[in-house]
């Protein structure tokens, strides 16, 4: 992650000077002494129309099944995309996961069969298997009574991008600059920066958003806590 | 070169349609009859069967004037699969060609092993995608040692769901999973919906991973379409006996268009885009390869529904391939790709699934 650009990219389209706010670490930033923990997922472009189609549009009337596969890198920690996509599938859903059933393959895939409050049924896979430096393979697809949503369109195996480049030597390239404003910032840090930008605007309450962090991080253990008994673990209140 | 003289039973399969269109333009096959019940005569373009294809009431009629048939097509519902393979048992037919459930009936199924050994019936089973070429070259790649040792496979077969206007069995508990048999406790739905509609997933994943199934652990969805009584929305987790995880979506989760259907269904009476979405993902421990079966095809929006539809590329399909293996198998008398035998395993399967459903379980096999 290259922090400067990120700040760099935060100055460029808001009035916030890089003086108010400091990185505690990639997950967290200080607002005038507030520890506020950043969820950049909810912030990715195509997550964000997600949801708005599901929870403020309600054009499937009613969810009844969620699906999502990520497919990252070697070096990626899996708990970190577990608590990722965990958060997306409770935030795309607007529910909270109430059971779980998983199944590991060695130390880096997870498959998990959930249960939602509302009784919608999800499917999560995880796998690390790409080799370093090789972007995500992602997809969330929602399907419900009228329909479906999706991030990824028919035939979409992996993420098309914007621009394609095949240059002299052979090399493709590719890029997707969804920002004028941040131009040369990697979607992974555009929604970064946007999520910043939202917590300069909006402060929201640090310890609201502890309890969200904390949840997350109970979710993942029970994730764990079903891979090691090999049964289905209900959640308690949290 | 020699031709098999073949019948076909019935028009209700969702598979029928194929082989009306197939079996015309085969040279190494001689197509004689087809039995079709005349309340089931709406469900099928009479004008697409050559008019020296001979259409009788009921498959006794059609053996009574056709004793010298090398072979028949068992493209009923699946709940008239078990009567017409002993039918043609009885009556001294030696090859049948049948559809992806002989019986969801354990029992039913050894007898139908048993009267096919005792007989030396050759049967081929339609597990089309076994013979998928996107299915062999991932399974080429992998063999090769492209991603190292495998880990998880993860298949999604997702489809439409065919209206009772078209085939009104699909949907009927006791005319696809052959009786009614109630899907959980109190839950007033019945087992019989995507589950035994999709077995691709389940013999994809023992081609693939070259092992059996050891547990599985399935749940269901509320069902994407009001007034429907079968299984419309599942995820299976299983694991292999040799440790490959695998992940299964046998969904009814392409929705259909609100339209009045037409029959047979043409392009654009489809909701989402395709009709049919298999797609696998094998994770190693060096990488994962990406497949999709029913890849890019073409697109249009015009008539009838003006909605965004793919058409499928033609060109040799499945059923070239299905014909082109029970030829070989009917004529050298070897045994088929896949076989009551074979495919056993993955009725066992589907039925652990539907255990695990009712406990609420991990179902040990």
């Amino acid at each position: 992650m290259r922090i400067d650009m990120i700040r760099e990219g935060v100055s460029k389209i808001s009035d916030y000077s890089s003086e108010k706010w400091q990185f505690q670490d990639d997950m967290t930033i200080n607002v005038d002494g507030t520890t506020l923990p950043l969820l950049p997922w909810r912030f990715d472009r195509r997550l964000c129309s997600v949801r708005k189609l599901v929870i403020d549009d309600n054009v499937l009337r009613k969810a009844c099944s969620y699906k999502s596969r990520f497919v990252g890198n070697c070096s990626d920690e899996i708990r970190t995309i577990l608590y990722q996509e965990l958060d997306i599938c409770e935030w795309l859903l607007d529910d909270k996961i109430i059971s779980v059933y998983t199944q590991a393959a060695g130390d880096k895939i997870l498959s998990m069969i959930l249960k939602t409050e509302k009784g919608i049924l999800c499917n999560i896979e995880i796998a690390l298997t790409l080799s370093e430096n090789t972007p995500p393979v992602t997809k969330h697809e929602i399907t419900g009574k009228e329909g479906l949503v999706c991030d990824r369109s028919i035939n979409e195996q992996i993420p098309v991008e914007a621009i394609y480049v095949f240059g002299q030597e052979g090399k493709k390239e590719a890029y997707t600059d969804m920002d004028g404003a941040m131009l040369g910032l990697t979607p992974d840090e555009v929604r970064i920066a946007d999520n910043i930008i939202e917590w300069l605007e909006k402060s929201p309450d640090g310890d609201t958003l502890q309890k969200t962090t904390n949840r997350i991080n109970y979710l993942v253990d029970c994730v764990f806590q079903s891979v090691k008994t090999g049964d289905i673990v209900r959640m308690e209140e949290k | 070169m020699k031709k098999i003289k073949i019948a076909m039973f019935s028009v209700l399969s969702v598979h029928a349609e194929p082989y009306i269109s197939s079996l015309p333009l085969r040279e190494d096959y001689e197509w004689v009859a087809i039995s079709i019940e005349k309340e089931n005569r709406r469900f099928v373009d009479l004008k697409t069967i050559p008019s020296y294809v001979k259409i009788y009431e009921t498959p006794e009629e059609l053996l009574d004037a056709h004793p010298d048939l090398d072979a028949v097509v068992l493209t009923d519902s699946n709940d008239m699969t078990y009567s017409q393979f002993k039918l043609c048992a009885e009556r001294g037919i030696k090859n049948l060609l049948l559809m992806k459930i002989p019986s969801m009936n354990i029992e039913e199924y050894e007898e139908m092993q048993r009267i096919a050994k005792e007989k030396e019936i050759i049967i081929q089973i339609e597990l089309e995608l076994l013979k998928d070429q996107t299915v062999r070259h991932m399974k080429q790649l992998y063999d090769s040692g492209a991603i190292g040792k495998l880990l998880s496979i993860n298949i999604s077969n997702t489809t439409v769901c065919l209206p009772p206007e078209l085939k009104p069995w699909v949907t009927d508990p006791k005319r696809s999973y052959g009786r009614v048999c109630e899907l959980r406790k109190g839950d007033g739905r019945y087992r019989g919906g995507c589950l035994t509609d999709h077995p691709h997933p389940f013999y994809l994943s023992r081609f693939l991973a070259d092992s059996e199934f050891e547990s599985i652990y399935a749940d269901v969805s509320e069902n994407f379409r009001d007034g429907r009584i079968v299984e419309e929305g599942v995820f299976v987790i299983g694991k292999m006996k040799n440790g490959v995880s695998v992940s299964i979506d046998p969904s009814y989760s392409r929705h259909e268009n609100k339209l009045p259907p037409i029959s047979p269904p043409g392009p654009g009476w489809e909701g989402y885009p395709k009709r049919v979405e298999t797609e696998i993902v094998l994770n190693g421990e060096k990488g994962s390869i990406f497949g999709d079966c029913f890849h890019s095809g073409v697109y249009h929006t015009g008539l009838p529904y003006n909605t965004f539809a793919v058409e499928y590329l033609g060109g040799r399909n499945h059923y070239t391939t299905i014909l082109n293996a029970f030829y070989d198998s009917v004529l050298n008398r070897t045994v088929p790709y896949t076989t009551l035998d074979t495919h056993k395993n993955n009725i066992i399967a589907l039925t652990a699934c539907y255990e695990s459903i009712y406990t609420g379980k991990k179902i040990i096999l």
